[in-house]
Parts: C-alpha cells; sequence; structure tokens
C-alpha cells in the first residue's frame, strides 16, 4: 500500500518568494498615500533646482559685463567729501537740515560747514584735503566728475588747501573779493569781515581773479584780493628739519606729517621736514616718539637745537613762532614734555619712571624757588613803588602829583605781575606736581611708591608755593590799596589847599582891582583939580593982560571963555576917568570871576585825582583771559591780526 | 516603434511631469521599492517614507539625468532608496514595535515562516542581504542585483550563494529551538 507522500516542503528561495508576496499585499493602503504625495509633488510649481548649461556658463559671461558696470558705477557716483579729521564742534547744513559733523560723515555738494570757535573739521575730496579752521562758514558749491571740478565757497574765516597734483582738475576757492583757482598745490585762504580776502602760498602755484585784475602766486607769496587789482608779495615762511620722523600738533589735535596735513599753514613735505608759514597757529609743537632716551635735532635757518629727551615714550618739544612783515623766526624750547609713557612693566620702563618722578620733583622744587622769589621781588618792587608814590603824593605840586599818580600806577602794574608771577609759578609746580603723579601712576610697585611720595611732595611744595604767592600778591595789593588811600588822602589835602589858596588868589586880585579903580580915580579927581585951578589960573593971567588993553570987556569975555573951556575939558578929564576906573574895575571882577571859575575846575579836578588810582584787584584768577602768550588758553589768535 | 524609442517617449513624458507616466511608474515600482525597504529591516512606516522620498528626489533630479531605459530608473530609485534607509537607520531612533504584516488571511504557519525569515535575514551580514532581497524579495535578475549593488556578477552570485547557506542555518537552528 502506497502511503501518501508528504507536501514538499518549499525551497527557502520560494519562501523569500512568499515573503516578498506578503510584503506587497501589506502595502496596498501605502501605496496609495505614496501616490498621493508623488502627485501633490508634480502638481507642485516647478522648483528651479536644476541648473541648465548657460546658468553654468553666465557667471563667465556676466563677469566682464560686471566689471564694466562696477567701473561705470564708480565713475557715475557723486563725488562727495568726506569727514577725515576734526574736534570740537563742526555742524553742516545740508538741504534746511544741520547734521553734527563726525569723522565719516559724507558731505554732498550744496551743504555749508560752520565750525565752532573751537571747532575745525578737515574733508577729503578725492585725494584733495581741505581742513577749515575754527569760526569758519565754507559753502561746497559743486562737486563734480565730469568735468573734475570742486568749488568752494569760503565766507568766512580760513581754510588750508592741499591738493593732489592733477592737470584735469579744478580747485576753486570764491571768497567775497575773488576767486582762487589751483590744480595742484597747498594754500590757506583767509577772509574775514570787512577785509581783503588773503592767499597765502606753502607749494606750487594759484592764479587769483579779483574783479580789478588777476595774477599769479606761487610757493613763498601772499596775495591780498580787494577791490584794487590784487597785490602780491613775500610771504615769511620758515624751513623746519627734525633728525626724526616727528610730527607738528596744535593744542586742538590739529596734525602735520604723518598723520595728515590738517595744521593750517603747515605742509610736512617729508616726515621730517616741514614747510611753516606765518599764521601758523601759535602753540604749536613738535611730537616725536622714541625708543630709548636720546636727543632730538631741530633745525631751522637760523637755529639748531638739541632737546634730550629722558626715555622711551612719546614727547612734545614746544615751538613758538615770532612773525613780522618780512621773516618768520621759530623759538625752539630746549625741554620735552612726555605725553605718552613707555609700556610698564619693563626695567627700562621702571628706571624711567622713577626718574622722571626724580625729574618731576626737581622741577617742582624749582617752580617753588621761582615763585617764592617772584613773589619777594613783587612785594619788594611794590613796596618801593608804594614808598615813592607816598612821598609824591604828599609833596604838593602839581608834577609831585602826576609822579604819585605814576607811581601808585607802577604800584599797581607791579602787584598784577607780582601775582602773575605767582601764577605761573604756582601753575609750573602744579604741572610739575601731576608729572610726577603720571609717572608715579605708571610705575611698579617700588616705583610707584617713592613716585607717589616724591609726587605728595611736589604737591605740598607746590600748595607752598602758591600760598606764598598768593601771601606776596595779597601784600602787594595791601600795599597798591595803602598808596592809593595815601594818595587819595594827600590829592584831598592838595585839593582843599588848591581852594583855599584860590579864592585866596581870587579875594586878592578883587582887591587889588579895587584898589587900582580907586587909585585910578583919585588920581583922575586930583588931575581935574589941577586942571581947574591951572585953568583958573590961566584966566587970572589972562585978565591981569586985559587990564593992559583997551577993550577989557572983549578981552575978559575971552578969558571967561577960555576958563569955561578949560573947565570943560578938566570936567571930560574927569569923567574920562572915572569911565577908565569903571573899565578897569569891571576888568578886575572879570579877571577875579575867570580866577573863581579856574578854582572850581582845580577843585574838580582834584576831586578826580582823589578818585584815581584804583585799588589792585584781588589775588587769583583774573576774570578776563591773560594775554601772555605763553598762559592763553585760548584756542589761536586771530591769523591775520598781524598783516 | 522599437523599445528603445518607447522607452524615451516615456522618459520624456516624466520628464514634462506628465502625471499619467508617473501614475505608471509609481505603480510598477512601489512594490519592489517597498519590498526592498521592508526586506532591508525598514519598519513599513520608513519603508514608505524610503519610497516616497526615493519618487521625489527623482522628480527633482530627472531633467538633469539620462536614462536609457525604465529599468535604468528603477536602479537608480533602488539605490536613493537604500542610501536613505542607510541614513535612517544609523539614526538613533526610539524602541518601537516591529509591526507584524498585518496579513490575516494567511495561516499561522506562514506567518511563523515570515517571522523566521525576517529574523534569519537580520542576522545576515548587510551584503548578503542586500543581494538576497534584490534577488528574491524585490526579484531582480543577478545583472541588475550586480548593477544596483555596485559588484561584479560573479560577486553577486558568490554573496548569493553564501547568504542563502547563512539563512538556511539560521531558519534551521530557529527551528530546532521552536
Amino acid at each position: 500500500m502506497n502511503t501518501p507522500e508528504p507536501p514538499s516542503r518549499p525551497t527557502l528561495e520560494q519562501q523569500l518568494m512568499t515573503y516578498a508576496d506578503a510584503i506587497s499585499t501589506s502595502a496596498a493602503p501605502r501605496e496609495q498615500r505614496s501616490w498621493a504625495r508623488l502627485r501633490r509633488a508634480l502638481r507642485a510649481p516647478e522648483s528651479r533646482t536644476s541648473r541648465p548649461w548657460w546658468r553654468w556658463r553666465l557667471p563667465l559671461v556676466l563677469a566682464p559685463v560686471a566689471a564694466v558696470a562696477a567701473i561705470a558705477f564708480v565713475l557715475a557716483r557723486p563725488v562727495e567729501a568726506v569727514v577725515v579729521a576734526g574736534q570740537g564742534q563742526a555742524t553742516a547744513f545740508v538741504n534746511g537740515q544741520s547734521l553734527a559733523l563726525r569723522v565719516g560723515d559724507r558731505v554732498p555738494a550744496g551743504s555749508v560747514i560752520r565750525t565752532a570757535p573751537d571747532g575745525w573739521v578737515a574733508l577729503q575730496i578725492e585725494g584733495d584735503r581741505i581742513s577749515i579752521d575754527t569760526g569758519s562758514t565754507v559753502a561746497i558749491k559743486e562737486l563734480s566728475r565730469f568735468p573734475r571740478q570742486v568749488v568752494v565757497e569760503q565766507q568766512e574765516g580760513r581754510t588750508w588747501n592741499v591738493l593732489v597734483k592733477d592737470e584735469g582738475r579744478s580747485y576753486t576757492v570764491r571768497t567775497a573779493s575773488g576767486d582762487i583757482v589751483a590744480r595742484g598745490t597747498a594754500f590757506l585762504v583767509t577772509t574775514l569781515a570787512n577785509a581783503p580776502s588773503e592767499v597765502a602760498m606753502a607749494e606750487g602755484t594759484v592764479q587769483v581773479a579779483a574783479p580789478a585784475g588777476s595774477a599769479t602766486v606761487a610757493a613763498g607769496q601772499r596775495a591780498r584780493l580787494s577791490a584794487a587789482p590784487p597785490v602780491v608779495d613775500a610771504l615769511p615762511t620758515q624751513q623746519l628739519t627734525t633728525d626724526t620722523t616727528a610730527t607738528l600738533v596744535d593744542a586742538l589735535g590739529r596734525s602735520c606729517g604723518i598723520g595728515g596735513n590738517h595744521l593750517p599753514g603747515c605742509l610736512a613735505t617729508a616726515g621730517k621736514a616741514f614747510t611753516v608759514l606765518a599764521g601758523i597757529a601759535k602753540d604749536v609743537s613738535v611730537e616725536v616718539r622714541l625708543p630709548a632716551a636720546g636727543t632730538v635735532g631741530i633745525a631751522t635757518a637760523q637755529l639748531k637745537q638739541e632737546v634730550t629727551v629722558p626715555g622711551e615714550g612719546t614727547f612734545r618739544i614746544k615751538l613758538r613762532f615770532l612773525a613780522s612783515d618780512s621773516a618768520l623766526t621759530i623759538d625752539i624750547k630746549d625741554t620735552a614734555k612726555r605725553v605718552k609713557e613707555a609700556k610698564p612693566g619693563t626695567e627700562a620702563a621702571r628706571q624711567e619712571n622713577a626718574k622722571a618722578a626724580e625729574e618731576a620733583k626737581e622741577a617742582a622744587d624749582k617752580a617753588t624757588a621761582k615763585a617764592t622769589e617772584a613773589a619777594t621781588k613783587a612785594a619788594a618792587k611794590t613796596a618801593e613803588a608804594a614808598q615813592k608814590a607816598q612821598v609824591a603824593a604828599t609833596s604838593g605840586s602839581d608834577a609831585d602829583r602826576r609822579a604819585a599818580r605814576q607811581a601808585a600806577e607802577a604800584a599797581s602794574e607791579a602787584a598784577e605781575k607780582a601775582k602773575e608771577a605767582a601764577d605761573d609759578a604756582a601753575e609750573d609746580a602744579k604741572d610739575a606736581a601731576e608729572e610726577a603723579r603720571e609717572a608715579a601712576d605708571k610705575a611698579t610697585e617700588k616705583g610707584k611708591e617713592a613716585a607717589e611720595k616724591a609726587a605728595e611732595k611736589a604737591k605740598k611744595e607746590a600748595e607752598k608755593a602758591k600760598e606764598a604767592a598768593e601771601k606776596a600778591a595779597e601784600k602787594a595789593k595791601e600795599a597798591a590799596e595803602k598808596t592809593a588811600e595815601k594818595f587819595k588822602d594827600a590829592a584831598k589835602d592838595a585839593a582843599k589847599e588848591a581852594k583855599e589858596v584860590c579864592e585866596a588868589a581870587t579875594e586878592k586880585a578883587k582887591e587889588d582891582a579895587k584898589r587900582a579903580a580907586e587909585l585910578e580915580r583919585e588920581q583922575a579927581k586930583a588931575a581935574a583939580e589941577k586942571a581947574e585951578a591951572t585953568a583958573k589960573q590961566a584966566e587970572d593971567t589972562a585978565k591981569a593982560a586985559c587990564e593992559k588993553v583997551a577993550d577989557k570987556d572983549a578981552c575978559k569975555k575971552n578969558a571967561e571963555a577960555l576958563r569955561g573951556a578949560a573947565e570943560q575939558a578938566a570936567e571930560k578929564a574927569k569923567q574920562d576917568a572915572e569911565l577908565a576906573a569903571e573899565a578897569k574895575k569891571e576888568a578886575a571882577e572879570r579877571v577875579a570871576k575867570q580866577a573863581k571859575e579856574e578854582c572850581a575846575k582845580a577843585a574838580e579836578k582834584a576831586k578826580e585825582a582823589q578818585q584815581s588810582p584804583k585799588p589792585s584787584p584781588p589775588p587769583g584768577r583774573s576774570p578776563e583771559p591773560s594775554t601772555t602768550p605763553e598762559r592763553t588758553e585760548t584756542p589761536r589768535p586771530s591769523p591775520t591780526s598781524s598783516p | 516603434m522599437l523599445q528603445h524609442d518607447v522607452d524615451q517617449v516615456f522618459i520624456e513624458a516624466l520628464r514634462r511631469r506628465d502625471e499619467s507616466a508617473w501614475r505608471a511608474l509609481h505603480d510598477r515600482e512601489f512594490s519592489p521599492l517597498y519590498r526592498f525597504a521592508v526586506g532591508l529591516g525598514a519598519s513599513p512606516d520608513i519603508a514608505e517614507d524610503c519610497v516616497s522620498e526615493s519618487f521625489a528626489r527623482l522628480l527633482k533630479a530627472l531633467p538633469r539625468l539620462r536614462f536609457d531605459s525604465p529599468l535604468a530608473l528603477r536602479g537608480w530609485l533602488l539605490v536613493v532608496c537604500r542610501n536613505y534607509l542607510r541614513d535612517q537607520l544609523r539614526r538613533p531612533r526610539p524602541a518601537e514595535l516591529r509591526e507584524t504584516h498585518e496579513a490575516t488571511s494567511d495561516d499561522e504557519r506562514s506567518v511563523h515562516t515570515r517571522l523566521a525569515l525576517e529574523t534569519a535575514l537580520a542576522t545576515l551580514p548587510a551584503t548578503q542581504r542586500e543581494v538576497l532581497v534584490l534577488r528574491f524579495v524585490v526579484g531582480l535578475p543577478t545583472r541588475e542585483v550586480a548593477a544596483v549593488s555596485g559588484r561584479g556578477t560573479k560577486a553577486v552570485e558568490s554573496l548569493q550563494h553564501r547568504g542563502l547557506e547563512t539563512l538556511r542555518r539560521s531558519i534551521a537552528l530557529e527551528g530546532l529551538h521552536q
């Protein structure tokens, strides 16, 4: 009997295929979902993911086009003035809006720039630089690339224009007096109210055009533009050279050198050579940075100065400019003041700091001594002047009184000078103490203590000096006040005395006139009586003579007539004498009256004299700024104040 | 019209985003792709995502690709799907229950067989597994398996042989355990 064969077991391959079928069967609903997703993707807008061939080559095609477009854009964009430096307040007025200028601002054509009395701004127009000085008003009229043209209207103040050499570009500065046209040069234009504009040349040439004519102005010359044809004359300039790379800087932070030519009247021709024009700011220093102690050589045409620099750091050496019509001389201070310390931490720096502290202490000591000496001298001088004034005031005569007044004024001046000297000395001592303190701040721990002690000592010394100076000034003031008081008393006495003398003189003149008139009258009376007697005698003589003649009656009549005539003559003489006496009396009275008036005037003058001189002001800072150039705190004097 | 021309017309229709052409492609290729994904160990959800992602990438890339035939398209889709799965399976994910393929009509034995196969496939080295899945689950001829896996035909045959041996041993061991 055959048993049925068991069903054949599926092979592994068949099992796998069955497995595949089972997966497919279970995937049916998922297939629908998958298709729905794909359909959405198909119906969605085609995304630009593919990059056809031309898109790969497009950059290559567009690159030169873009380059040309970029060049065209650069050429077509408007020329603008860019603020590259400045300090203080400078405002631009653009389209009726004002904008406080800062570095990096762009100023378009049509703008008006105004600087405050303590503000300045430097603009760059392509390669050209224009530095607008303090208290100036400048309008940027035109900035164009085709044709290349810059037109600046200077309404007031001063501009310093340093232009690159570019024959194709026209650069014009318009002023009320005329135009200055330049191509590549450096020049200073000054426009003051109610005064002719002036252009001063440091380099190159400019063409000036005024209504009455034009002229070419070359380097080292200046021209004044007015209603008359332009006047060109020599400009005092000076060449300054240094043996190390340096920068000229002024109190407003304007530099002339590697940092730029912003300082009006200074053109750096290299890092070590400078052309300086008359009219440059007075408070200019040479700034140098040295890696170690050494000397800095500064030379002008007349002078060569070696200035010792005590160590590493940045130092400033003060310059003083003395300008006349024909020459500009530069005075170089022989000390260098540190403005930036060397890097702290190194041994050299520590030594430097210690040395600086020592030097500062010495400077403070010196300043103290100087202040004391100045105060003593001033006090002595004041006392002497006061004594002189006292002597002169009590002597009484006009000349003496004048001398007294002068002496009082001299005393007042001396007191003022003493005060200034004391202030200066105190200031120097303060500076020295400040330097010492700065040095102390930078020093290492040990050096710092020493420097702080030195600074403290210097400060005390400075305070002492200040106190001494204040005392001296106080003494001087008291002396001046005493002198003034004495002079006042003396003048009062003198006035009183003058009044009395005047009144006495007037009285005397009156009396004299009266007496003279009386005498005149008596003399006239006597003369009249004498004339009457003479007439009577003549009548008698005539009558006696008539006795001898025949016609006696006629003769007597004649004699009587003669007598009458004599009497009339006598009467007339008497009347004349009376009149003359009266006239003399009147004249005497007039004289007396005039004398009285003179006396009144003299009394008035004496009264005025009593009120002068005024006592000197109290010590301390004067309310008005000092006019001493070294101590002037105001930025700069007017550049063209001296023609 | 030659077969080649027909294929090109079809591919051009795909490039034009012709919906009927894409529907035809999807109907033809969804199942092999899904099986491939599941055979490589993907869950049904990941397998579905894998297929959708493969079609989406083809839709994007088709304008710049050149295919001689729709079969070449399948190879491209399988490679994309494999790469997608590698990325997905490499990522750590929360443990998920392996979904049974709700084959309600299957009898208990077939379910056991399937589970035993899945378990045995999971023990295979990746290369052997890929070749076996492509060859027997997807149903590709050896030449196409070689093209998709980037190997020579001989290498594919060798991998297939070794894979089957390993699988057989695994299932036998599994049967012994049960």
